[in-house]
């Protein structure tokens, strides 16, 4: 852990395969224990792996005897774990994504994380977490994007005047204004909430209690994330290269299955933040 | 008016809503969009109330413009749910509920935009306040 977050190692975060992605419990891989049961025989692949390229160490999610949702620490130089080639990707080509190939790679037994049977515990929370950082990303180059496209609105002519004058120009402007402003205030109270739940923890904590309050808000994250890809902002970012990404951020696993359970809240009325 | 909706749509398919994914969607971007919405006006009287009412026409302003569009899609995902589970005359009141609810007087947004833009435009980037 303090290397990974010193930087000296780098993580990723290996679930999707070919057939699975929303459905994300749904994986092939398979982990089966050594007959001397000191390690995990893995097999399977991983599709869209990020940072597959250069990380160190991988969380791959498998399961054992062909049910128990688990995940797995497996470092780089295992025996048995290989990285494909990179993705071309529409967009964030500064991310690397690659699959990966796990042919009977050896996991020593102690590198279980959590509990057997009990990974998605492990996935679920990155996934949260993930999703609201996927918003809040949306909003950020949203607010980068608009500095240029400003720039460049003062200074492009047409008609005899910078094209800043013209009134469709600058309604757009004001949209992406007020998008941004948006997503700022939803990314801000969203992170505020979950901090004002974490600081009523007592000390000594357990980090179990940390995840369940995440949980708790995930609806809320996975609002952010829905509305900072899909909403004029993405559309928006078409001046930055991303934009095909963002977008397509909306309707990656989260989308779908995140309708669900966000209007089944609404339903029943447990949203934390709309008492 | 998400609430509504939902309700009639529950009242129909009750569990078997879940297989309904347009509909569970349309939900889902009502609450979405009621969240954003609420977010917005919350981070707008937090603002009046650090810097004083008079010095926050801008963020009102950027608030207004994102709630005018932001109503356009309730409603239309709302109508779109009560003509997916609704015929007749039972389709008529809910969609006069729907009316009831969307009441509002419009803002004027073209001159809303005219004025973020140029607060915008003669900062040279997105500004707050």
């Amino acid at each position: 852990m303090p290397k990974l977050a010193a930087g000296e190692i780098v993580g990723a975060f290996a679930l999707s395969e070919s057939f699975s992605g929303s459905d994300s419990l749904n994986v092939r891989t398979r982990a089966e224990l050594s007959a001397d049961s000191k390690y995990y025989i893995l097999n399977g692949e991983k599709m869209w792996i990020p940072n597959a390229g250069f990380a160190d160490l991988f969380t791959v999610f498998a399961k054992v005897e062909g049910e128990k949702f688990t995940a797995f620490l497996v470092e780089r130089n295992f025996l048995g774990f290989a990285v494909g080639r990179e993705e071309h990707k529409m967009g964030i080509r500064g991310s690397s994504t690659c699959p990966l190939i796990l042919n009977d790679c050896q996991v020593p037994v102690e590198n279980v994380l959590g509990e057997v049977g009990k990974g998605h515990l492990i996935a679920f929370n990155p996934l949260n977490v993930g999703g609201f950082k996927l918003g809040a990303g949306c909003v950020g180059s949203a607010r980068r994007c608009i500095e240029s496209v400003i720039g460049y609105a003062k200074q492009r002519k047409a008609f005899g005047k910078v094209i800043a004058d013209f009134g469709l120009i600058r309604e757009k402007l004001a949209d992406m204004a007020a998008g941004i402003f948006t997503g700022e205030a939803m990314v801000y109270r969203t992170l505020g909430m979950v901090d004002a739940a974490i600081a009523q923890l007592q000390a000594g904590h357990d980090l179990a209690q940390v995840r369940k309050i995440i949980d708790e808000y995930a609806i809320e994250c996975s609002i952010i994330k829905v509305w900072g890809s899909s909403s004029s902002i993405s559309w928006w970012t078409k001046w930055c290269r991303s934009s095909a990404a963002t977008a397509s951020w909306r309707s990656t696993r989260r989308s779908a299955p995140t309708a669900i359970p966000v209007s089944i809240a609404f339903l029943r009325g447990p949203m934390k933040s709309i008492a | 008016m998400g609430l509504f909706a939902a309700g009639i749509a529950m009242q129909k398919y009750m569990q078997a809503i879940q297989e309904q994914q347009e509909l569970v969607g349309a939900i889902a971007n009502m609450a979405i969009e009621a969240y954003a919405m609420e977010s917005a006006l919350l981070r707008t009287q937090k603002l009046a109330a650090q810097h004083g009412e008079t010095a926050v026409a801008h963020p009102i302003a950027m608030a207004q413009v994102h709630m005018a569009s932001a109503m356009e899609r309730i409603e239309s995902n709302a109508r779109k749910l009560v003509a997916a589970v609704s015929e007749g005359d039972t389709q008529r009141s809910y969609i006069a509920v729907l009316r009831r609810l969307s009441k509002h007087e419009p803002y004027n947004t073209v001159a809303l935009r005219q004025k973020i833009a140029q607060k915008v435009i003669e900062a040279g980037k997105y500004v707050v306040v």
